[in-house]
């Protein structure tokens, strides 16, 4: 198990523990962090689970390429260490990940 | 089992006769409880098709797209041939890797950052629209409200002149309405069967729509603008441009969804204040997010029917055993109103939360595009509306849409009373 934590607009932080493998989309919804919707199941088309990787978390966790940056292009509230959750896949290498979760999705 | 002692629906679903008198509530709550994969017998010369009506399943099927495909067909119930269905493939009759390379072209277009650029303008156009009807009393709010919002919002995305929101009005009513004797077209007389089998919806009206959308894509490709047909002409797809009939079919498709599917939308979430006042009043009062009502008007609305797949391989599904090749229906009428997902789901109640509806699809890569534009253009009418109207009063009865896949209303006799 590894664990995440996401922080949402108020800056409150949850730990949640998943098993690796899945993704982080999936760890939040199962864990009803309210802020990631993902309308679209993690096909990377609703761009309704944007988060933003602690930058403390960014390099290990990678930017966006291909689609998803496409969407993000258009998403509310890019920065430069945005990501859709649903295209980053959890390691074990990132126990101790740290998110942060906008208010609104749209 | 066999496949004579498989569930069975009790209605045909594909009766368009059927959906013109009101949504079969009672038979999908009986097919939720009893039989949530049914078969539906067809006896007019097409196959029968699988009724999927649970919520979670219709979840399963959606993210299924290996079992699960779209490229045979999807907005109906009918079998189709190959040639049929590419020469009317759109983005919604495709899989991977094929859908997400096409989406991709204009789907940043469609973010919400990217739709919220409309909004001072869909705002200034909901205003005055609200206040036309204000002002003229008694109207048939399709006509004077629910058609005329989404189209100014459409042709302002798609780049579209407002000149000519009528023919695109005209056209969409034609293709969705194919099976409503009010929609009949005389001009369809002229082209013979074998011409309107491979138009797409199967009518001419398409081939006005294609003209119109290679005539912007000409001038978009000389000088780009800031809107989706600039994008979608000059977008490329595997490292080149699209072609004639991808592009027309492309065009056609967000001309169509993006009309239609709100028009339906406003109208149901109209007619439910009218019924409900109650629900008017408290969201009225402020204590109700916009966006929360919002989504209570896209679940109750439920625009589309069903969307369909075709299965790829023989899979079982809540007891049923589908067969490869089998036509499979989801029934978003239904999901809405599962008693497993919403409490009291037969109630609208304006502020429902959680609300996670399927109204614009659900975990799938086929989402709905235009999500955020329904839903901003929902959210600026409401906003508009809490400031000028106290209550909305029906008229006369709505007058239904006859179609087994779009639920739409084509007449709501109705007046809006001043704040």
């Amino acid at each position: 198990m590894i664990t995440i934590t996401f922080i949402d607009h108020l800056h409150q932080a949850r730990d949640v523990e998943v098993e690796p493998g899945g993704s982080l989309m999936q760890a939040a919804v199962n864990h009803g962090i309210t802020g990631i919707v993902a309308e679209c199941g993690g096909a990377c088309s609703c761009a309704t689970c944007l988060c933003h990787v602690d930058e403390t978390w960014a390099e290990r966790v990678g930017p966006a390429t291909g689609m998803e940056q496409a969407m993000l292009d258009g998403a509310l509230e890019e920065r430069p260490t945005s990501r859709l959750a649903c295209q980053i896949r959890l390691t074990g290498e990132m126990d101790g990940l740290v998110v942060h979760v906008p208010e609104s999705q749209y | 089992m066999t496949r004579d002692h498989r569930p069975a629906t009790q209605l045909d679903l594909s009766d368009a006769g059927l959906w013109h008198a009101g949504v079969p509530g009672d038979e999908f709550a009986r097919l939720r409880r009893d039989a949530p994969v049914a078969w539906n017998e067809r006896h007019d010369g097409h196959k029968g098709f699988w009724a999927v009506t649970r919520y979670d399943d219709i979840v399963a099927v959606s993210g299924d797209v290996a079992t699960f495909s779209s490229r045979h067909g999807v907005i109906s119930l009918d079998d189709f041939d190959a040639d049929q269905n590419d020469a009317r493939r759109t983005l919604l009759e495709m899989d991977p890797p094929q859908h997400p390379g096409m989406r991709v072209i204009v789907a940043p277009g469609f973010t919400p950052r990217a739709v919220g650029v409309l909004e001072a303008a869909v705002r200034t156009t909901a205003v005055r629209l609200i206040d036309e009807v204000l002002e003229a009393g008694a109207v048939d709010m399709v006509a004077a409200l629910s058609k005329q919002l989404p189209i100014f919002t459409l042709c302002r995305l798609l780049g579209v002149p407002q000149e000519r929101r009528d023919d695109m009005i005209r056209w969409s009513d034609l293709l969705i309405g194919s099976d409503d004797p009010d929609f009949v077209d005389p001009a369809a007389a002229a082209y013979t069967p074998e011409q309107r089998r491979l138009m797409s919806f199967g009518h001419p009206a398409s081939l006005e729509a294609f003209q119109l959308g290679l005539e912007l894509a000409r001038a978009r490709r000389v000088d780009p603008a800031r809107d989706i047909v600039s994008v979608l002409a000059n977008g490329r797809y595997e490292g080149r441009e699209l072609s004639e009939q991808e592009f027309c079919n492309y065009f056609l498709m967000l001309v169509v969804a993006g009309n239609e599917t709100t028009r339906h939308s406003i109208s149901h979430g109209l007619q439910a204040f009218a019924d409900f006042p109650e629900q008017w009043r408290r969201f009225r009062s402020g204590e109700v997010d916009t966006k929360v009502a919002s989504d209570e008007i896209f679940r109750w609305a439920t625009p589309v029917h069903f969307v369909r797949r075709v299965a790829t391989r023989d899979v079982e599904l809540s007891g049923a055993r589908i067969a490869a090749g089998d036509k499979v229906a989801m029934y978003y009428a239904s999901g809405n109103r599962d008693e497993a997902h919403f409490e009291r789901p037969q109630h609208f109640l304006i502020d429902r939360m959680p609300n996670e509806h399927m109204a614009f699809g659900r975990g799938g890569p086929h989402f709905c595009l235009g999500t955020h534009v329904a839903r901003l253009q929902v959210k600026v009418l409401l906003e508009e509306m809490r400031q000028r109207v106290a209550a909305i009063e029906l008229t006369g009865p709505a007058n239904r849409l006859r179609s087994n896949h779009v639920h739409g209303i084509k007449h709501l006799p109705a007046r809006f009373i001043a704040a």
